[in-house]
C-alpha cells in the first residue's frame, strides 16, 4: 500500500477522533475497524477523504467527486450519534490494546527500520532557526590558519548603532563608518574596536595595516549561476530542462568547484553566493550557498562542492522556481506545456499538490507512531524523493527564491503561497515589484525581498539560450 | 533596461520606492549574464538612482545574508561573525573600488593582491538630494551659477578658486566665467536661474556599437529592425526607429548622440552605419541624423563563420583586394550607389572606415595582416610620390585586444572597447583582463600604454546610460593616464576622432552637471542640443 492510501487512512482515523470536525466514517466502515487495523486501513483508502483543509485535492480535482454537505441535518444528527458511539467504544477498544501491547508486529516489517526511520519524524517537523549562538570556532575554519590583526581600518559594520530605532533605521539613520581594528582568529571576527590593545590578543597572529582605508564583510551575491555555466561559455549545467517541474534537482551537483570565475568573481569582494539553478524551469530545483574559496591557494584543504558550502550545519535549504516568459519558451508547444502562464499555475499547482499530499502522508505515519507506538506500523514511514524537497518547502525548511517580472507572474506566485502555505524569501529580477508593492505584501509567511539589478542586466534570456 | 517585453516598464528607482514600501531590496548579478565580480557597483547605482547609501550597501551584504538565514553568520563586521572581510581600494559604492585584500573565514585570498594608485579618499558622505524626484522642463534661456569646472573639449579652463557662471542664450552658451555684464542682461531678461552646488559643464556623450535605433526590447522581434545575414548590407539609416523608451533613457543619460550599424545584437553588426540625434524624432527632421553613412561594419565574433572564420576574413580580404583593384575611371565597373562594392570601393578609398566587430586577439591579428596585405595591392599601383593609401580599420569590442596593442600601434589601428570591462563570457573573450587586485589594469591601461587611440563603446543598449560610468571606470583606475577630460572623451570626441567625423558645435550641444560627472553621486542637469535646451530640477 502506497503512502498516499496511508495519508488517507489515518486522516479518516483523526477525523473519528475528532469525532465531528470533519466528515466522518460510515457506521459500516467503522465497524470494520474494529475487526483489524489493516481493514481499516483499506477501508478508509477506498472512501477517498479529502484532505485536511479547504482545497480541492487533485483526486477529487480529476474524479470530479464532491464533498457532501450538510443538506439533511437530521439524517446528519442520527449519523453522528453513531459516530459518537462508534468512535468511543473504538478508542476504549485502542486503549485496551495498547495495554495489553506486549506482542510485536505482526507483519513482516523490521522493528529497527521502523524506530529508524521514527527518529526522523523530528527532523520532519522541525523548522530551522538560526544558525546563531556564540561559537569558540567557526567550523568552516581551516586549522593552521593564521590568526589576523587588520589595524587601522574605516569599518561599515552592517547595521546601525545600538539603540538605533526601527524608524531610523529605515533612512539609513544609525549606519557609520567608524575608525577600528578588526581581530580574526578560528575563522571569526573576534574583536572589532578602536585601538585594540595588542597585549590582549593572542600571540602568533600576522598583522595588516588598513592605512585607513574602507573595511566591509565580504559581498554576498544572492543569484548567481558561477561554476555552473561553463567557462567562456562552454557546457551548461544550469538548466535541468528534462522538465518543467524539477524541484528534486540540486545546482550542487553540477558546481564546478574548480571554475576559474570564482577567484575573478572573488576579486570584486564577492565571498559568498547563492548558487541558483536557471529559470527554465517553473521548479528548478535546490540551490545552495557557497563561499568562493576552492583549493589551498584560497586557504582551505581540498577542491571540492562539500568544501564551500557556506554554513556546514546546513540548517537551511534553498530552492528557485521561475514564473512566466522563460519556462513557457522552453516548453510550449501546440499540445505541451506550460504553453502560457494559465498553464504554468496549472504546473506550480499540481507539483505543490503532489508535495503536499507526501507531506500529509509522512505527517500521518508520523503522527500515528506517536500515539500508537512505531512498533504497531504497519507500513515504513512514506518516502518519495521526487516530492520531498518540494515538500519541505511546505515544511518551512526551504527559503524559495522566485523568478517573477510582471504583475500577473506576482500576483498569481503570491496566490499559490496562500493556497499551499509557503514562504518565498525573494523575488528575482522583479522589475514590476516596484509598481505592486501591496501584492507582496499580500504572500503567505512575510513580505518577500526583491532582488534586482540596478540599471538591467544583459539579454541572453536567463541563461536559456545555450539550449 | 528593457531587454524583454517583462522588463519593459522597469525602473532605475525600483529599489528607492520599495524600501519607501517597506520592501527590501537586494542586488544581484545573475553572472554569467552580468559578472558578478562587480555585483557591488549595481549597489552603487543603486545609490545614485536614490536608494539611501547604507540601505544600498546592505543590498549586497547583510541584507542578502539576512534573506539567506545566515543574518548572523555573514554580512557583518561584527564579533562571532565568520571572518569575512574585504579592504577596500576606495568607497565601495564608489565607481571603480576594487578590494586591496579579501578574507574568507580568516585566510587571505590573494597572495599578491594589484593594488592600484588612487587617492585616499574619504567615506563617501551620502548625499539624501539623490533620493529626491525632479522632473523636466524645456527652456531656452538660463544661467547655472556656481559652475566649478568647465570640461568642454575645446575650451578646458583650468579650474579657478572661484565659481563661475554658464549663461545660455536661445539654447546656445553665450558666455561661460564669471560673466559680469552678460549675467545682468541675463538677469534683467529675466533668464531661468538654476543654483548648483559643484556645477560640471561636459560635452554631450555619443553611443557607438549598439543596436540603439533599431532595437527597442532586445528578445522581441517585432521591436527591431531585424539582423543580416551573408547577403545584406544594409544602411541602418533606412530601418531608423525613432522616440522609444530606448533612445529617451539614453538622452536622459547625457547620451545625446548614437552610432548604429545593421545589428543582431551586441557589437555584431554588418551594414552602413548611420549618426544620428537620440531625441529626434523623426528621419525627416532637420538636424535628426548628423551621418547617414558613418562606416561600413563587419562582424569577425564567433557567430560570424561562414562557414569559418577564416572563410570569413577570406572573403572579405577578397572584396577589398576587388575593390582594391577596380579603374575608378572606367564607368562600366561602378558599383551602383548604396550597394556592398559601392562602400568597398570607398573604404579602400580611405573615405569610410571598416569597422570590424571582434574580441578575440588572433582575430584581430589576422586582420591587422589583411590589412597589410590590402594596403600593398593599393599601394603598389599607385605613384611613388603620393601619399601611401592607408585602410582605416577600426576594432570595435577587442576584448583580447591587449594582446596586440603594439601591432595595433604600429599600425594607427584604433580600439572602441566594447564592453570597457569584458569578462569570459564566451571563448573569444576569455582572456579578458579581471583588473585589479587580480591583474594590473584592464584592456584599456595596456592600449593606452601603447599609444593605442581608445573610445569605449556600447555592446548592449542597458550599457548606454551607463556610459559616463564607464568613463569615471578608465579615468578612476588609470593610475594618472587620463585625466578627466580624456576620460569623457572616450565616449565623446575619441569616438569622433575615430571615425573621422566633425563633433559638432560645442556651444550648441552641451551638459551641465551637479556634481563631477565621473564620481558616483552626481546628477545630470541640463541637456543642450541644437539650440533647445532641457533641465532637470
Amino acid at each position: 500500500m502506497s503512502g498516499g492510501n496511508r495519508t488517507r487512512a489515518n486522516g479518516c482515523l483523526s477525523s473519528c477522533r475528532g469525532l465531528y470536525t470533519r466528515e466522518v466514517c460510515s457506521l459500516a466502515d467503522l465497524a470494520k475497524v474494529y475487526s483489524s487495523a489493516e481493514i481499516r486501513v483499506r477501508v478508509a483508502f477506498e472512501m477517498k477523504l479529502p484532505d485536511d483543509d479547504g482545497l480541492p485535492t487533485y483526486d477529487t480535482a480529476v474524479s470530479g467527486r464532491r464533498r457532501r454537505t450538510w443538506t439533511n441535518r437530521r439524517r446528519s444528527r442520527t449519523l453522528f450519534r453513531y459516530v459518537m458511539i462508534s468512535c468511543i467504544l473504538f478508542v476504549g477498544y485502542y486503549i485496551t490494546t495498547i495495554a495489553r501491547n506486549t506482542h510485536t508486529n505482526s507483519t513482516v516489517l523490521s522493528i529497527s527500520k521502523l524506530r529508524e526511520q521514527y527518529t526522523s519524524c523530528q527532523a520532519l517537523r522541525e523548522v530551522p532557526s538560526g544558525p546563531t549562538g556564540p561559537r569558540s570556532f567557526n567550523k568552516r575554519w581551516v586549522n593552521g590558519t593564521r590568526s589576523v590583526f587588520i589595524r587601522n581600518a574605516t569599518v561599515w559594520v552592517g547595521e546601525p548603532a545600538p539603540g538605533t530605532s526601527e524608524e531610523d533605521a529605515r533612512r539609513g539613520v544609525g549606519y557609520a563608518w567608524i575608525k577600528s581594528d578588526v581581530f580574526i582568529d578560528r575563522g571569526l571576527i573576534v574583536k572589532v574596536a578602536s585601538a585594540i590593545n595588542v597585549k590582549t590578543l593572542p600571540t602568533g597572529y600576522d598583522v595588516y595595516d588598513a592605512k585607513g582605508r574602507q573595511l566591509t564583510a565580504g559581498i554576498v551575491d544572492m543569484h548567481s549561476h558561477l561554476g555552473l555555466g561553463g567557462f567562456a561559455g562552454l557546457g551548461d549545467d544550469i538548466n535541468e530542462l528534462s522538465g518543467d517541474i524539477t524541484p528534486y534537482v540540486r545546482s550542487i551537483d553540477g558546481f564546478n568547484a574548480l571554475a576559474p570565475e570564482v577567484q575573478w568573481i572573488k576579486s570584486g569582494g564577492v565571498t559568498t553566493s547563492l548558487l541558483l539553478p536557471g529559470s527554465g524551469n517553473n521548479m528548478g530545483g535546490e540551490a545552495f550557498v557557497i563561499k568562493l574559496a576552492s583549493g589551498k591557494s584560497s586557504g582551505r584543504e581540498e577542491i571540492s562542492q562539500e568544501d564551500m558550502w557556506a554554513d556546514p550545519d546546513k540548517t537551511w535549504r534553498y530552492m528557485k522556481m521561475a514564473c512566466g516568459e522563460n519556462p513557457k519558451s522552453v516548453y510550449g508547444k501546440i499540445g505541451r506545456g506550460p504553453f502560457s502562464r494559465l498553464g504554468e499555475a496549472w504546473e506550480f499547482r499540481h507539483a505543490l499538490e503532489q508535495a503536499k499530499k507526501h507531506v500529509e502522508s509522512q505527517d500521518d505515519w508520523c503522527r500515528t507512531a506517536d500515539q500508537f507506538g512505531v512498533e504497531n506500523m504497519k507500513e515504513y514511514l512514506p518516502s518519495d524523493l521526487q516530492w520531498e524537497s518540494l515538500g519541505a518547502v511546505l515544511r518551512g525548511q526551504v527559503r524559495v527564491n522566485t523568478h517573477c517580472y510582471t504583475i500577473a507572474d506576482l500576483e498569481s506566485y503570491v496566490r499559490h503561497t496562500n493556497e499551499f502555505k509557503f514562504r518565498v524569501y525573494a523575488f528575482h529580477h522583479a522589475h514590476q515589484t516596484y509598481l505592486v508593492p501591496e501584492i507582496l505584501k499580500r504572500a503567505y509567511g512575510g513580505t518577500p525581498a526583491a532582488a534586482l539589478f540596478a540599471d538591467n542586466s544583459k539579454i541572453i534570456f536567463d541563461h536559456i539560450c545555450t539550449f | 533596461m528593457y531587454y524583454k517585453v517583462e522588463a519593459y516598464t522597469a525602473s532605475e528607482k525600483a529599489g528607492k520606492i520599495l524600501y519607501d514600501q517597506g520592501i527590501t531590496p537586494t542586488y544581484v548579478s545573475d553572472n554569467p549574464v552580468s559578472n558578478s565580480q562587480h555585483v557591488v557597483f549595481e549597489a552603487a547605482k543603486a545609490y545614485a538612482n536614490g536608494l539611501d547609501y547604507h540601505v544600498a550597501l546592505a543590498g549586497v551584504t547583510s541584507a542578502s545574508a539576512e534573506l539567506l538565514g545566515l543574518g548572523d553568520r555573514i554580512g557583518k563586521i561584527k564579533e562571532g561573525f565568520d571572518a569575512d572581510v574585504v579592504v577596500w581600494d576606495s568607497d565601495p559604492l564608489s565607481i571603480a573600488a576594487a578590494p586591496v585584500q579579501v578574507w574568507i573565514d580568516g585566510a587571505p585570498q590573494f597572495e599578491k593582491p594589484v593594488e592600484l594608485k588612487k587617492p585616499e579618499t574619504q567615506p563617501i558622505t551620502p548625499d539624501v538630494e539623490l533620493q529626491e524626484d525632479r522632473s523636466s522642463a524645456e527652456m531656452s534661456n538660463v544661467i547655472f551659477q556656481n559652475l566649478k569646472r568647465n570640461l568642454l573639449t575645446a575650451s578646458e579652463v583650468p579650474t579657478s578658486k572661484q565659481k563661475s557662471n554658464v549663461i545660455v542664450t536661445d539654447g546656445s552658451i553665450t558666455c561661460v566665467g564669471s560673466c559680469h555684464s552678460e549675467l545682468q542682461i541675463a538677469t534683467s531678461k529675466k533668464y531661468t536661474v538654476i543654483d548648483l552646488k559643484d556645477g560640471y559643464l561636459t560635452s554631450p556623450l555619443i553611443a557607438f556599437g549598439s543596436s540603439l535605433g533599431l532595437l527597442e526590447i532586445d528578445a522581441e522581434k517585432d521591436t527591431q529592425d531585424g539582423g543580416y545575414d551573408d547577403e545584406s548590407f544594409a544602411r541602418a539609416v533606412d530601418g531608423l526607429s525613432l522616440g522609444g523608451k530606448q533612445l529617451k533613457t539614453a538622452w536622459e543619460h547625457g547620451v545625446t548622440r548614437a552610432i548604429t550599424a545593421p545589428s543582431r545584437g551586441s557589437i555584431e553588426a554588418k551594414g552602413v552605419s548611420v549618426g544620428f540625434e537620440t531625441d529626434a524624432k523623426s528621419l525627416l527632421d532637420v538636424g535628426a541624423v548628423f551621418n547617414e553613412e558613418v562606416a561600413a561594419h563587419y562582424p569577425m565574433t564567433l557567430r560570424a563563420k561562414s562557414p569559418s572564420l577564416s572563410a570569413a576574413i577570406g572573403e572579405l580580404r577578397s572584396k577589398l583586394l576587388k575593390a582594391a583593384k577596380g579603374k575608378k575611371k572606367d564607368k562600366d565597373e561602378d558599383p551602383d550607389k548604396f550597394s556592398e562594392d559601392y562602400y568597398l570601393k570607398e573604404v579602400v578609398a580611405g573615405k569610410l572606415p571598416l569597422v570590424i566587430s571582434v574580441h578575440k586577439a588572433d582575430t584581430i591579428a589576422s586582420l591587422l595582416k589583411l590589412k597589410d596585405e590590402v594596403e600593398e595591392a593599393l599601394n603598389k599601383s599607385s605613384h611613388l610620390s603620393s601619399k601611401p593609401k592607408t585602410l582605416r580599420l577600426v576594432i570595435l569590442g577587442g576584448a583580447e585586444s591587449y594582446l596586440v596593442a603594439s601591432d595595433l600601434a604600429a599600425r594607427n589601428v584604433p580600439v572602441v572597447l566594447a564592453p570597457l570591462l569584458p569578462f569570459a563570457q564566451s571563448w573569444d573573450q576569455r582572456r579578458s583582463l579581471p583588473g585589479a587586485p587580480l591583474s594590473n589594469g584592464t584592456a584599456i591601461d595596456i592600449l593606452l600604454d601603447h599609444g593605442v587611440e581608445v573610445a569605449v563603446g556600447v555592446n548592449e543598449e542597458w550599457e548606454t546610460r551607463g556610459l559616463r560610468f564607464m568613463a569615471a571606470w578608465a579615468w578612476a583606475n588609470s593610475q594618472g593616464r587620463l585625466n578627466e577630460s580624456q576620460a569623457l572623451d572616450l565616449v565623446g570626441k575619441n569616438v569622433y576622432d575615430i571615425l573621422g567625423l566633425d563633433v559638432g558645435v560645442e556651444v550648441e550641444n552641451w551638459l551641465v552637471w551637479d556634481g563631477n560627472p565621473l564620481d558616483i553621486g552626481s546628477r545630470l542637469v541640463a541637456v543642450g542640443t541644437q539650440g533647445r535646451v532641457t533641465a532637470w530640477m
